[in-house]
């Protein structure tokens, strides 16, 4: 876990139901939309092949809409012959969202709409109904877990330093689209300020693991959990509970307040836009380590280190 | 860097023998079910290929019994195509059939996916080909030389007793139950991610909080515990001499061992594991002190007769220590007789005259006497009180 500049892969796992995506090759700009779609939960099945009458390879042939169009209802989805017409259309309002192998069109209605937007400035290099990947050059911080949907916003730091617990009382509407720096520790009250308030997203030491259940539900784990929906986005950098952040890491977020950065909730990494000469990274001397009890991470001193402790760099 | 075990995505066309038999082949194998899908799954079409495409599975296996199961499964196929045709690298599809029919319909159906045929699971042969299938493909070598240790631990224990030998083994990412007899099939449980470090959350997130909460002899509120199992999932080797990082490690091995028999008993193998006359405990349990180590197998192995229970240790985990006897007593007629050349091991003779099933008190007033005293029983006071 250090800071670190360099060319980047930033994939985006996208959820199914893929409507619109950023061809490959594409130019982005952090935050532009590269991906949309809608939520699909119910289908309906019409039978189309059989309706008008042909084999279900053929069926491409006589397709009208393909997938992932929308349609109207009684939208002819496909027909065959001139004279005696045969066609299918749909019952329903929705998207064509897939054809089976037998022939049939599943249409889904349109109830919820998600978007995904790029991480970092780049280049679209993968682009299909799985995931999107942009490569692009950008500072990277990798964290522990991160909880929420993606988040974009300008860096600004809301405590006085690297063991201060994020402050409710800190958060104001006045920091609505900011990524805010947190501290050691942002209680469930910080996080769901900040999200009332219209902050991104909030970066921070460590969470308490009860408070993050209490934001993002009972089946939470520690892995992390992407979200497509509008809730708060937390990035938890080194452990759960409390964790003061060693001045390797908070040092150069601070120095990076006011430049546009992502948390990107799929691979857990702060990422920050700003040229490569935009922080000097001290030399990395602080170990961290699990308190006995398990119940926070701390800053031991390297003299006195023992092998249960792990240096920044170490990987994971 | 760890290296995930092998995810499985399943999909019987019923409930039954063809269900319970991939479920157990995928324990002996060591992969992970990361989501089981049938046709009467209540999940709608969307939910279910979103489901598949989160699990992102290394295999998809259909089970079909004949071609109207085929039928049966085709939404499923469907859902899979929608939700991880696009996936890369592309799920491997496993059909376990007996039936030419089944084939037929199935293959269409998976024809963007590279399909394997393997034969009728619900035969010994069609299982055991479905497991070599599963672990060839796994790419976590050292946890499957792991598990391949453990087996072989198993057997070479059962010749050497001559009798029914069960090997319970919980490590940090998986928990393994195995059990041998000489002259009989080898019966092997690896479930993962299950375990007592890197996948401390997932027992949480099976077996919930409070069960975890309630094998631990004293009183803890819920936030505190479930920072200390989410610190322990994401630092996992980190040793700790505390008390309470300790009594989480014993808490999450209790559940940990009661889900790896859940799951073995939704392959319709739990009630045959525990008729065993030896018990060897190894990996973590094993480097528990050794009055708890015995203590969690009297609390979590549903034990009819009375087992000498072993402790695995040495470099290669192969030395095996006695480590006490436990006598079960539940109707309150405990047999204490030992034969002459038969040892008591290092905590000795556990007679256990808990009813069972074992039930603990919801109330912590009720609660932690009851655990500090099961706790004080083996000689292991209770000191903390966090």
């Amino acid at each position: 876990m250090t800071w670190g500049y360099g060319p980047r892969t930033v994939e985006h796992p996208l959820p199914v139901g893929a409507a619109r995506l950023a061809p490959e090759g594409t130019v982005v700009r952090a935050g532009d939309v590269i991906a949309s779609g809608a939520t699909v939960t119910r289908v309906l099945v019409v039978s189309v092949a059989r309706r008008v009458g042909v084999e279900p390879g053929d069926l491409d042939r006589v397709l009208r809409v393909r997938p992932v169009a929308d349609v109207a209802r009684n939208d002819i989805l496909a027909r065959t012959g001139r004279t005696f017409t045969r066609a299918a259309a749909s019952p329903i309002d929705g998207r064509l969202v897939h054809i089976t192998i037998g022939g049939d069109a599943c249409i889904a209605p349109v109830v919820d709409d998600w978007r995904v937007r790029s991480a970092i400035d780049g280049i679209v290099a993968r682009s299909d109904a799985a995931a999107l990947a942009v490569e692009g050059e950008c500072w990277a911080l990798a964290g522990l877990a991160a909880y929420g949907p993606d988040a974009l916003g300008v860096l600004a730091v809301a405590v006085d330093g690297p063991a201060d617990a994020l402050a409710p009382s800190r958060i104001d509407v006045l920091q609505k689209g900011r990524i805010l720096v947190g501290g050691a520790r942002a209680a469930a009250e910080a996080i769901t300020r900040a999200h009332a308030c219209g902050v991104s997203g909030v970066v921070v030491g460590a969470a308490p693991a009860g408070g993050l259940r209490v934001v993002y539900g009972d089946d939470l784990d520690a892995r992390g959990l992407l979200t497509f929906d509008d809730r708060p986005t937390v990035l938890c950098l080194i452990g759960f509970g409390s964790a003061e952040l060693p001045r390797e890491i908070f040092d150069p977020l601070a120095s990076f307040a006011g430049q546009r950065a992502s948390i990107h909730v799929a691979s857990a990494s702060l990422f920050v836009m700003a040229p490569a000469t935009a922080a000097r990274l001290p030399a990395a001397g602080s170990r961290i380590a699990l308190a006995d009890d398990h119940a926070s991470v701390r800053i031991v001193d390297p003299e006195a280190a023992s092998p249960e402790a792990l240096a920044l760099d170490a990987d994971r | 860097m760890t290296v995930r075990p092998l995810r499985v995505a399943m999909a019987a066309a019923q409930a039954g023998p063809v269900s319970r038999s991939m479920r157990r082949a995928i324990l002996a194998a060591g992969a992970e079910l990361a989501v089981a899908l049938d046709p009467a799954d209540p999940r709608s079409f969307g939910e279910r290929a979103q489901a598949l495409r989160d699990a992102h599975p290394d295999v998809a296996l259909f089970g079909a019994a004949d071609g109207a199961d085929a039928d049966r499964l085709a939404l499923v196929a469907e859902a899979l195509r929608f939700g991880c045709a696009a996936q890369r690298p592309a799920p491997h599809a496993l059909v376990v059939t007996g039936d030419a029919g089944a084939v037929s319909r199935m293959r269409p159906l998976l024809a963007e996916f590279e399909v394997v045929i393997l034969p009728d699971v619900r035969a010994n042969e069609g299982r055991r080909a479905l497991a070599v299938h599963l672990r060839a493909m796994r790419r976590d070598v050292a946890a499957a030389e792991r598990d391949d240790a453990l087996e072989a631990l198993a057997f070479a224990a059962a010749e050497a007793h001559a009798a029914a030998v069960l090997v319970v083994d919980v490590s940090g990412a998986s928990t393994s139950i195995v059990r041998a007899q000489p002259g009989a099939a080898l019966i092997a449980v690896h479930a993962r991610p299950l375990g007592i470090g890197s996948a401390a959350d997932r027992v949480v997130a099976r077996a919930g909080l409070d069960r975890v909460r309630r094998w631990i002899p004293w009183a803890v509120d819920q936030p505190t515990l479930l920072e200390r199992v989410f610190n322990r999932a994401r630092w996992p080797g980190v040793l700790s001499s505390a008390a309470e990082a300790r009594a989480v490690e014993i808490a999450l091995a209790h559940e940990a061992i009661a889900h790896a028999l859940a799951d073995a008993t939704a392959a319709g193998i739990g009630p045959a594991l525990c008729t065993v006359g030896h018990v060897i405990v190894s990996g973590g349990l094993a480097e528990l002190p050794p009055p708890i180590s015995l203590l969690v197998v009297a609390d979590t192995l549903d034990l009819a007769e009375r087992v000498a229970v072993h402790r695995a240790s040495g470099a290669d985990g192969t030395t095996l220590r006695p480590l006490g006897v436990i006598a079960p007593a539940s109707d309150g007629r405990g047999s204490l007789s030992l034969a002459r050349d038969q040892d008591a091991g290092e905590v000795g003779i556990l007679v256990d005259g808990r009813p069972r099933p074992l039930v603990i008190p919801v109330r912590d007033a009720e609660r932690v006497p009851a655990v500090a005293r099961w706790y004080e029983a083996v000689g292991v006071p209770v000191e903390a009180t966090a």
